[in-house]
């Protein structure tokens, strides 16, 4: 910036000079014409060619000065430009990096500095392979050529995996765009650098969760296809107790109870099975999760307090409310605190539940369950929201399973730590609700037209 | 004495058979339809005091049957036995003017108070 005004100054003073050397060299010709010259005519025909040079002289100055007046203010534009340029680059998204036909690396914006953990001055002059992972290098100096050879403004890689290299190593799922342009007559590529981590993740919670509904479906199908032949087994066998109650040896009726009680086991795993996979049009209402948590503990307080189990929640003020669906909330939360008093047992311990705000994620509000029961080993921690997967001798391996479904359908996740004999938490972060802030208790007003449900049973 | 005659319509026939044993020994008249078209046909010839149908029919749909019922028979109760019910099948059995619910799986015992608590609500009473 400063280089331009200097020139630009320059530039003024030179046209001043040069028209003062050629009016000066001009009259001092007229001068000597008139004292070499004798003759009146030659000496009229001096004034003559003087005056020319005095017009010319001031149409010179007066050319300039306007060219130096419009350079002025071009340069002025310019400057605003590349003021604008660099704050774009300074502040840029996107990392980029600006690399040489040689490879070299020219200019590098903070982000990507950030990115790829180097100071600008670490990466300027080195080569753009750096930032890829050394198995990637041939094969990137070989894209490069290519690119060189017929060089377009497009995404980089389409259909591969790009991958991208921090100074410590690790490495990073990335997606650059690239753009060619010239800088003093050289070819430049600009990239322009994404860090597509965050995405990927959502893209495979997402994928994961629909997954989940499609098993869920097909879970459905199988529970209701098992249901009737389920039935008919515990139907008969009921039968067989009722009728033929006289005739039955004590061994042969127990041996019936048994069939009979696992038979509606099984149908009680189904219909829970139905049950979760039921498609319901999910209500989005802002929930109050302190409100929650109280009104799904009376439902345990009474037995948690004859196990010798204390109860204690904390909860800051003023905690955002998340957005959800109420009652698949509670689910979650009666789940949970179902494992929580089971893992426990009767031999008495604590349950904590915690409500915050997560610094590193500030639109989300977070749920914590911690239980000193007997903790999860390792290998059950790895599958333990797996469908069908239970480490209790009565469990149907579906409560945490729908935990984590109905978590993920209200675009929020949930994570167990454990460590055997240190108790276990469960942390679920939601979504808060945001602006909407209309019905802050709405339990049981669900929207829409009522329809009657037919009396639980279980 | 008035026998009440209930008829149980369910494309599993097991079910059916278990069910009508259940109710035979506490003295009820049971008749077995498998599909819509046996079951509408009973409702016509046979007239009677309840009806348990299943919402997935092979021929049809279970709603056809409680309309059906309801229509024929505007004092007989209609109990709908089903696993699985989205609420549109619900609202669709409401309007059709089902009177109750049996959610499979359900235990004879269950059936039986269901149907007597309904004949009851009819004043017809149960068989002594």
């Amino acid at each position: 910036m400063t280089r331009i005004r200097e020139k630009e100054s320059d530039f003024a003073a030179i046209a001043r000079w040069a028209t003062a050397l050629y009016l000066a060299i001009g009259v001092a010709w007229v001068a000597v014409s008139e004292w070499l010259l004798p003759s009146a005519a030659m000496r009229q025909s001096v004034i003559n060619r003087s005056g020319f040079v005095a017009a010319t002289a001031v149409t010179l100055y007066l050319v300039t000065t306007e060219y130096g007046r419009r350079m002025k203010r071009l340069k002025g534009e310019l400057e605003e430009a590349v003021v604008e340029a660099r704050a774009y680059f300074q502040s840029a998204q996107w990392g980029i990096v600006s690399v040489r036909e040689t490879g070299e690396i020219r200019a590098v914006n903070p982000k990507a500095c950030e990115m790829f953990g180097y100071s600008d001055s670490e990466m300027i002059g080195q080569s753009i392979e750096m930032l890829i992972p050394e198995r990637m290098r041939i094969r990137h100096v070989a894209h490069r050529a290519n690119y060189a050879a017929e060089p377009r403004n497009r995404p980089m890689g389409i259909g591969m995996d790009l991958i991208g290299r921090r100074k410590d190593g690790a490495e990073f799922p990335i997606e650059v765009s690239l753009n060619q342009l010239h800088v003093s007559g050289e070819p430049v590529v600009s990239a322009f650098i994404s860090d597509i981590t965050e995405r990927l993740k959502l893209e495979r919670e997402a994928r994961r969760g629909e997954t989940l509904t499609a098993l869920g479906a097909v879970a459905a199908g199988v529970a209701h296809e098992l249901n009737n032949p389920l039935a008919v087994v515990s139907s008969r066998v009921e039968l067989m107790l009722q009728a033929g109650a006289k005739e039955l040896s004590p061994q042969m009726r127990e041996d019936l109870e048994v069939v009979h009680r696992n038979a509606r086991r099984a149908s009680r795993i189904a219909s829970e099975l139905l049950n979760s996979a039921r498609q319901r049009r999910p209500e989005r209402r802002p929930v109050n999760l302190a409100e929650l948590v109280d009104e799904t503990l009376l439902l345990f307080r009474e037995q948690m307090r004859r196990d010798g189990i204390s109860v204690t929640t904390a909860f800051p003020a003023g905690l955002a409310p998340v957005l959800g669906d109420r009652s698949a909330l509670a689910q979650v939360l009666i789940n949970l605190l179902t494992n929580a008093r089971d893992a426990i047992a009767k031999n008495g311990g604590a349950v904590r539940i915690t409500g915050s705000a997560p610094t590193d994620r500030p639109d989300f509000a977070r749920l914590r369950i911690e239980d000193s029961g007997p903790g999860i080993p390792a290998e059950a921690r790895e599958r333990i929201f797996d469908v069908f997967f239970t480490t209790k001798a009565n469990g149907t391996g579906l409560g945490l399973w729908l935990c984590r479904r109905i978590v993920l359908e209200h675009q929020g996740n949930i994570e167990v730590e454990s460590e055997p004999g240190r108790g276990a938490a469960f942390t679920i972060t939601l979504p808060a609700a945001g602006d909407h802030t209309d019905a802050p208790h709405g339990h049981g007003e669900a929207g829409g037209a009522k329809i009657p449900a037919p009396p639980e049973r279980g | 004495m008035i026998v009440p005659k209930i008829l149980i319509v369910d494309d599993e026939r097991e079910l059916v058979e278990s069910c009508a044993r259940f109710l035979g020994m506490a003295s009820y008249n049971c008749l077995r339809a498998f599909g819509r078209a046996d079951a509408l046909k009973m409702i016509d010839s046979h007239q009677p005091d309840l009806v348990l149908t299943d919402l997935h029919l092979p021929d049809g749909n279970g709603i056809e049957v409680i309309r059906h019922a309801r229509t024929r028979l505007p004092e007989t109760p209609v109990i709908m036995m089903t696993a699985y019910h989205s609420p549109e099948a619900l609202s669709a059995a409401n309007e059709a003017g089902v009177t109750g619910y049996l959610r499979k799986p359900f235990a004879m015992a269950e059936l039986g108070q269901t149907v007597e608590a309904a004949l009851a609500a009819l004043c017809l009473g149960g068989p002594l």
